[in-house]
């Protein structure tokens, strides 16, 4: 099967000020990130604060342009799409963001908040995307009545069904949701996973699911990819990563999870210190400060993302000696 | 508190801190004076889980080594679950349930914490839809009487309106405010 979006060695970096003297520093966010993304799955894409998995998203939705490397969609690479196609890019690929207060605009009506992607894509007459957008309200689960509110009237939960009718609105292939259930409470993240497995599934949406959470990760994935400091170091189908890991950081990440499953907590591989700073990232593999497995080679040589078992791809020197328990 | 260098740090103002070691100098000065008791409130719901991990074991070895107790507050069941040796579990004000924390989990009885514990993702099925609440947190502005959880519950019915519900033990040592449990 061919990927609906894809991306190649794709690297962002941002120039920042810095020391005593605010002399120019690169600080590199995407250091060479491969994903694809097959119509009609859910990627999950999961990894700590400050990994570059937000700015992954920027890139896709072509909010901010790569420094380096490429994403194509369709096979087709975005930089050489003109204007128009550029247009129906921006359309088929929309975006679900993370906090509900700050993502939607405190002077808008909802009505003109989801209405708002409809009139920029010249969709319909405005008493037909005035139909439309009731009926994207209801389809979230809210009523029409609420056409007219601002959203300081709303809970955050419901806040973050106006943001998905806002991305539905268009008509999209793909959603990116970035964090989208983690500002919200326990019993009303549940309502809103529940909503988004929902409209996946009745309108054949293809995913790409942006989270910190392991067991959301795990409850909503086809398949994942692990991202530490800007790089991918584990990708694969969610059972085979989330079961049977083979990075010492995915690993770490799982066992670090508090779970209310006591079966679940033979303990458990630490990851020691704290995360490096993406302005002076370790030489040799990014985990190897922190790796409780690490060795000479991993200071010197960065691993390279390997496929290790069918469909699954770690960057590891030792994955083979580490995992060789299957 | 297992901050590295701690002889440099001391003269660091905090924003030159990341935030676990943030938190392992507010742990720091929670234990200066030696304490009886540590109230801890959401001490890691800011922090990464691999920083949470440590931060939570530090917690743990603190209070084994000075024998201090600890009231930790947080939303996260699985924290709970793996370092409390009791748990109560609150709602709109009140104490709804409270028991050693095997037992809390094995066998709820308040329908909130069931439901509660039927919204992680962790215990549904991949792909499967999770259990959710009816409604949302009343209003605590508002006078009301009775089980101010009946509106959203699945079992509550009249007799829940008219009467404060009380705890009551259902079993050893574990204690229940619901009229419909046993």
């Amino acid at each position: 099967m061919t990927a609906l979006l894809e991306t190649r060695n794709l690297v962002k970096q941002f120039p920042v000020r810095g020391g005593l003297l605010g002399e120019k520093r690169l600080l590199t966010a995407v250091a060479g990130v491969d994903l694809e993304l097959y119509p009609g799955e859910t990627l999950g894409l999961a990894g700590e604060s400050g990994c570059g998995k937000s700015t992954v998203a920027r890139l896709l939705t072509g909010l901010t342009p790569p420094t380096t490397g490429s994403i194509r969609y369709e096979g087709r690479e975005l930089s050489s799409l003109d204007r128009k196609e550029m247009a129906q890019y921006r359309k088929d690929v929309q975006m679900i963001f993370q906090d509900p207060f700050s993502s939607l605009n405190p002077r808008m009506r909802v009505a003109d908040i989801v209405g708002e992607p409809l009139a920029i894509h010249r969709i319909g007459t405005p008493s037909q995307r005035r139909d439309m957008v009731a009926a994207l309200l209801q389809r979230v689960g809210l009523s029409p009545d609420h056409l007219g509110r601002f959203p300081h009237e709303f809970s955050g939960g419901q806040r973050q069904r106006i943001g998905i009718a806002r991305a539905l609105a268009v008509s999209p292939r793909v959603i990116i949701a970035d964090e989208p259930v983690s500002a919200l409470d326990l019993s009303i993240q549940a309502q809103i996973i529940n909503l988004l497995q929902d409209v996946k599934k009745d309108l054949g949406l293809s995913f790409l699911f942006i989270t910190h959470d392991l067991s959301v990760l795990r409850h909503l994935s086809d398949r994942v990819a692990i991202m530490y400091l800007g790089r991918i170091v584990e990708s694969g189908k969610r059972d085979d990563v989330l079961t049977a890991p083979l990075h010492p950081y995915t690993e770490a990440l799982l066992s670090a999870i508090p779970s209310i499953d006591p079966k679940k907590r033979e303990r458990r591989v630490m990851a020691r210190g704290e995360l490096p700073s993406p302005l002076s990232p370790p030489s040799g593999c990014p985990f190897h400060t922190r790796c409780p497995y690490a060795q000479e080679r991993c200071s010197k040589e960065r691993p390279e993302l390997l496929e290790k078992e069918p469909g699954h791809r770690a960057a590891c020197h030792f994955s083979e000696r580490i995992y060789r328990r299957r | 508190m297992g901050i590295p260098a701690p002889g440099e740090r001391l003269k660091d103002y905090p924003h030159q801190l990341s935030g676990g070691m943030r938190q392992r100098v507010m742990i720091a000065m929670a234990l200066a004076c030696g304490p009886e008791l540590v109230i801890a409130d959401e001490p890691t719901t800011a922090l990464d889980v691999t920083i949470q991990a440590q931060i939570l074991e530090l917690l743990d070895r603190l209070k084994s080594e000075n024998g201090m107790g600890l009231i930790l507050i947080t939303h996260n069941l699985g924290i709970v679950a793996e370092r409390a040796h009791r748990t109560a579990i609150m709602y709109a004000g009140e104490i709804v349930e409270s028991a050693p924390t095997e037992e809390l989990f094995a066998n709820p009885l308040h329908p909130y914490t069931r439901g509660l514990l039927a919204s992680l993702p962790e215990l549904g099925k991949p792909g499967e839809k999770l259990a959710t609440f009816a409604g949302g947190v009343p209003l605590l502005t508002s006078e009301f009487a009775g089980c101010p959880f009946r509106e959203r519950c699945p079992v509550g019915d009249e007799s829940c309106a008219h009467q404060d519900v009380e705890m009551h033990e259902a079993g050893p040592g574990h204690l229940v405010r619901c009229l419909k449990s046993p």
